[in-house]
């Protein structure tokens, strides 16, 4: 079956191989977004040369759903990536006290974070392997 | 639910529940070069050749959000590079102006993950195995 554009409104389920040849992207040269449902599956790339204030969504998201980050500004482009709700966020060894995550100087460029909502909270998780994401507590 | 054998979406497609997908698509490359093109785009590629492994990423200007994996499922003698068809033009970690990725250092080739996504514009080259895996840029 050949279609230009298809919307599945509930679940679906490939059991053989999934081909998806782009990623959902958006560009955000601003600095400050506050993240909607209207962006969950989106990768969104981060290059403000400056602070940039990434506000999550509520908690209790449908659990599942993500979003996720890629940096690539410069070293001055600074996000702080912090929950609506202080103490929510879980992170690398914190499930009771952060507010935020971030990527300090020299950590920057090319780091990669995405966000999944367990259904209650949201889950930070850096998929950068060499950049060390910077835990704010409250 | 409808059920299709297969499905092809030449623009979009938006699940707007769960997406359950059972299995990336991967391509098992054993040779000791490759250089990547649009069919590579959402693709998996394992490494496995025992040597040098020379990759040259597609041309700048993809389309943004277009990606390829790649994976060294290889022995610690896979020492793959991946370089970006024009120098200077690979946005990587701390540097956006890298040349390349490398597994240059012993043992810590076989597990090592990339992930390059294009801005539209330039790859961004991401070591998602990090650690255990280090990469030189």
């Amino acid at each position: 079956m050949l279609v230009e554009f298809e919307r599945v409104d509930e679940e679906m389920e490939v059991v053989g191989t999934l081909l998806a040849r782009k990623l959902d992207t958006l560009n955000e040269t601003s600095a400050s977004r506050t993240i909607t449902s209207a962006d969950y599956g989106k990768t969104i790339f981060l290059n403000y040369a400056g602070a940039v204030a990434i506000t999550l969504p509520a908690n209790g998201a449908p659990a599942g759903s993500w979003f996720e980050f890629v940096i690539d500004g410069t070293d001055d482009c600074a996000p702080v990536f912090s929950a609506a709700t202080v103490n929510t966020l879980i992170t690398h060894n914190n499930k009771t006290t952060c507010d935020s995550v971030t990527f300090g100087t020299g950590h920057r460029i090319g780091s990669y974070i995405r966000f999944i909502s367990t259904g209650s909270y949201w889950v930070a998780s850096s998929l950068s392997g060499l950049a060390t994401m910077t835990v704010t507590t409250g | 639910m409808a059920l299709l054998e297969t499905l092809n979406v030449t623009e979009e497609l938006m699940v707007g529940g769960p997406a359950t997908f059972k299995r990336t698509t991967l391509i098992r490359d054993a040779t000791a070069s490759r250089t990547c093109t649009a069919a590579d785009y959402g693709k998996t590629i394992c490494f496995n050749y025992a040597g040098a492994v020379a990759v040259t990423l597609p041309a700048n200007g993809a389309p943004a959000g277009s990606y390829i994996d790649m994976i060294v499922d290889g022995a610690n003698t896979t020492i793959l590079t991946v370089s970006a068809a024009s120098v200077n033009t690979l946005i990587t970690f701390n540097d956006a102006t890298a040349s390349s990725l490398a597994y240059s250092t012993t043992l810590h080739r076989i597990g090592g993950m990339l992930r390059f996504i294009s801005n539209g514009t330039y790859w961004v080259g991401i070591p998602i195995s990090g650690g255990l895996t280090a990469v030189v840029v």
